[in-house]
């Protein structure tokens, strides 16, 4: 496990906060209404934590999982339990006739708001490492915590054993949702992150 | 009569926002398509007088398909609408004849002036 310091976390911390601001401006540009994200804690672990972080036993929710292109590249997923899911979807108005998670523009929507809160986070990560990331198109997760994070996360850790994990909270009409997202990086990635972190060591 | 419009997109959600803003705005979206490859196949169907297109997509991005595009009608006007981090991308398809770009969440002012611009 690569040990990284309180210092060296805070910066990570700050990453995700710059994140957090991005996607809550674009959250509520493209909902049309107001949207505000905090960031509780970050986190880097190894596969096995990374799966407990992000899974809710017994439980039902939406994963969007979105493969990173460009230097920051690797696999991310963000979760909400299916309660959130819903709430989300009913924030989006007379913009979403059928709210429901089995319809097509409800799920395509949902997976909009996982581009805009991954991509947030990317480009604050490609911003600090002054290089580029993107994100490619997203895959919509139905199902038991228990039977994607696990399986998305391990696939997702084909190069390091390495997850950071983003514990986040959405404010959507008043209501605070509780949301992970957790990127996998290549090895590349991971060493370009680990690199330019050392390289802050004050 | 409006202008005719083709949005390109591989959401559904943003093919109906897109439209939405367009057809409110007094254009005509004549018609969708869910990737780059769908999108060179409409628009020689069509012959719409401007296209929106969206970048990342699976089959067929929106670089490719502006350039196959530009290759059957080198008059095309194009629309980029691109996310966050692809600014490179952005660059890729304007050298490709793209004529300007729109940043995802959309704004409705931008939209209209980005398209009413690009059609003048």
């Amino acid at each position: 496990m690569q040990k990284i310091s309180a210092e060296q976390l805070d910066i990570l911390n700050e990453i995700g906060n710059i994140g957090a601001g991005n996607a809550a401006t674009a959250l509520s540009q493209l909902m049309g209404t107001m949207v505000d994200m905090s960031l509780p804690w970050t986190k880097l672990c190894l596969i096995e934590e990374g799966c407990e972080l992000l899974s809710r036993p017994e439980a039902v929710g939406v994963g969007i999982q979105i493969a990173l292109e460009g230097q920051v590249s690797g696999m991310t997923l963000l979760t909400f339990s299916e309660e959130s899911a819903l709430h989300i979807l009913e924030a989006f108005g007379d913009m979403l006739p059928d709210k429901s998670l089995l319809s097509e523009m409800a799920r395509s929507a949902l997976m909009e708001v996982g581009n805009i809160v991954t991509g947030s986070f990317a480009t604050a990560i490609s911003e600090f490492l002054h290089t580029t990331a993107w994100c490619t198109p997203p895959l919509f997760i139905h199902d038991f915590f228990d039977a994607f994070v696990c399986s998305v996360v391990v696939s997702g850790c084909q190069e390091t054993d390495h997850v950071l994990v983003f514990k986040t909270e959405l404010f959507v009409g008043g209501k605070a949702l509780q949301s992970d997202l957790a990127f996998m990086p290549t090895k590349e990635a991971f060493h370009l992150i680990m690199r330019k972190l050392e390289a802050t060591r004050g | 009569m409006g202008k005719k419009i083709l949005v390109v997109d591989d959401a559904a959600f943003m093919r109906m926002m897109l439209s939405d803003h367009l057809t409110k705005a007094g254009f005509e979206v004549i018609g969708h398509a869910e990737n780059g490859a769908v999108a060179v196949t409409k628009y020689k169907e069509l012959r719409p007088d401007m296209v929106t297109m969206d970048i990342t997509m699976p089959e067929m991005d929106g670089i490719q398909a502006v350039k196959e595009i530009k290759k059957f009608d080198p008059t095309a006007r194009i629309v980029m609408c691109s996310a966050m981090g692809q600014q490179h991308m952005v660059m890729e398809a304007i050298q490709a004849g793209a004529r300007d770009f729109i940043v995802k969440p959309f704004d409705v002012a931008r939209v209209v002036q980005a398209v009413t611009k690009a059609l003048a």
